[in-house]
């Protein structure tokens, strides 16, 4: 613990855990499944972050990974009629070997390019879901993929997928301090740097798309159990720029930011929407405030204004 | 240790280096100077395996290793440490991780450098172990950009410009240390604009020409003598 930073941040992990595991007491089905939603699609924003907000690297092609283990375990679920094991399993392989081919392909490229080539890849899944239609059921997609037993009700997958993206979150955490994050920070401020000190940067980018998309094929996997439901829609580069769009909105960088942009987007899509039909105009306006006034996203700034606040009072452990 | 032989560089269409030769021993230092743009920057840069500029000819050999053709990484794995001019240390990284995301194990036989003897040889670098190395000092930088190499274990190390843009008082600091590490035996191949420091540290001397070539070779005292020589060649 650091001075008054670190009892913060520990008070607002244990209120915010103790609000998520009691939240199914506190209020009704239709807001754990909000929620639920909003944790899901935290997950695969911060999966977003390891690449753009660490490495530097933006990526406007995730969705098409999460997709694809969607699709996985939706074909095993509503063609196949296998288990939720091998629906598990295939659909991790889906999302991983996806990751890999994309991987091989971006390994060499970074800033723009790298940009251009994930959207291409993004919208290659996308093109895949609508023309595959014995393995996908195209526009129409596959309805109907059922939870295991003990998971079936909203409250039980709810803390499931509470546990998981907790535990998935605690991944990242060790990651990006690990020596992979700190040099994955190294890549993104130069790239030469790094290769005079000895460092393979493509097989890098490699290792990094690799741990990226196993978290995004995590979200997938949650994502179709929650939804029961996949369509090429999931895939499509709108997935994609949401999951960048949250990153930005929370703070680039921060792994706890885009958690937070995710919980704003999906509220103002499930639950702004029912009242206010013009729901993208106002998360539009939001992302030109964030942008023109927190550059470095909620989360950043908030903790940028806390540390001056500390400074001002004498407080602060020395600005580092 | 070290052979650069009829090396032939470019950036695009533009010729800077046309066919300079030079050798590094084992445990010396050669000093490689030169006036502005004459590509003391280029050479050192494809001596570590850097693109731009492009090797048109020639060849550069490394322990009897060709390292023209070969990838940066692969020439860093080799144990050659590139300290490069402006500093360039990762800002957004403390001094710590700094060396942490650096740090490589020594080959055979030599002593290593760890961590904690990176801070020991620059004390000042351990006070600030906790500090973004956005927010040191250009001193501190560049302690922290030699630091940063040597913790890669190198036996040759390539410096661009050490002094450039440093305080007096830190520039003795540095001269200070180049001492100790040239007395550890380690090659260094030292590029410099401040003839003062070059002299005091060097075992040879090299001057890169406006030809692109090497137009002179000597030992510090020679070229301290050598009036005509420093006139012509390096402008003092």
């Amino acid at each position: 613990m650091k001075g008054p930073t670190g009892w913060v941040k520990l008070g607002l992990l244990v209120a915010s855990l103790a609000v998520g595991v009691a939240l199914p007491y506190l209020v009704d089905q239709f807001l754990v499944g909000i929620v639920t939603l909003a944790l899901i699609t935290g997950l695969f924003a911060m999966s977003i972050d390891l690449l753009a907000g660490y490495g530097g690297l933006v990526t406007l092609g995730q969705a098409g990974i999460s997709a694809a283990a969607s699709y996985g375990v939706a074909y095993m679920s509503v063609k196949a009629g296998a288990g939720h094991l091998a629906q598990v399993g295939v659909g991790l392989l889906a999302g991983l070997i996806v990751s890999a081919v994309f991987a091989v392909m971006i390994m060499r490229s970074s800033g723009v390019y790298f940009m251009m080539i994930t959207l291409a890849q993004g919208m290659i899944i996308w093109g895949l879901s609508i023309r595959l239609t014995r393995i996908t059921g195209a526009e129409n997609g596959l309805p109907g993929v059922d939870r295991p037993e003990f998971l079936s009700l909203y409250w039980q997958y709810y803390w499931f997928v509470l546990a998981v993206v907790l535990i998935c979150s605690a991944m990242l955490y060790v990651i990006v301090r690990s020596p992979f994050g700190l040099a994955l920070e190294g890549l993104r401020e130069s790239e030469s740097r790094l290769l005079v000190l000895g460092y393979n940067t493509s097989l890098q980018k490699f290792y990094a798309f690799m741990v990226s998309g196993f978290f995004a094929t995590v979200a997938g996997i949650l994502l179709v159990y929650l939804n029961q439901f996949i369509s090429p829609s999931s895939a499509h580069l709108t997935a994609s720029a949401l999951g960048v769009l949250q990153t930005i909105l929370g703070g680039v960088g921060t792994l706890v930011g885009p958690m937070i942009g995710s919980f704003i987007v999906v509220y103002l899509r499930n639950v702004v929407s029912q009242d206010f039909e013009r729901w993208p105009t106002l998360m539009g306006l939001l992302f030109i405030v964030v942008v023109l006034f927190a550059r470095r996203g909620l989360v950043g700034e908030l903790s940028e204004r806390w540390r001056a606040w500390l400074t001002r009072r004498g407080l602060a452990v020395p600005l580092r | 240790m070290l052979a650069v032989e009829n090396l032939q560089c470019s950036y695009g269409t533009a010729r800077v280096l046309e066919g300079v030769d030079l050798t590094v021993s084992s445990g010396e230092v050669l000093a490689l100077l030169g006036r502005n743009g004459m590509g003391k920057t280029t050479l050192a840069r494809a001596i570590v395996g850097m693109k731009p500029p492009q090797i048109r000819e020639g060849s550069i050999t490394y322990r009897d290793v060709e390292l023209t053709g070969l990838e940066s990484h692969q020439i860093a794995r080799l144990g050659v440490g590139y300290v490069p001019q402006g500093r360039r240390v990762f800002g957004s990284l403390t001094v710590l991780e700094n060396l942490e995301v650096a740090y490589r194990p020594p080959r055979d036989g030599q002593q290593p450098w760890t961590i904690e003897r990176v801070f020991e040889f620059f004390p000042r670098l351990a006070e600030r172990s906790n500090s973004y190395a956005r927010n040191l000092s250009g001193g501190e930088q560049q302690m922290l950009a030699i630091g940063r190499a040597l913790a890669t274990n190198p036996t040759l190390l390539v410096m661009d410009e050490p002094s450039e843009g440093l305080a007096p008082v830190v520039l003795g600091v540095i001269k200070e240390r180049l001492r100790e590490l040239k007395q550890g035996e380690l090659t260094i191949l030292l590029i410099e604009q401040n003839l003062g420091l070059a002299l005091s540290i060097a075992d040879r001397v090299v001057v890169l020409g406006s030809d692109g070539k090497i137009v002179w070779t000597g030992g510090p005292d020679e070229l301290r003598a050598d009036e005509q020589a420093k006139r012509r060649h390096l402008g003092v």
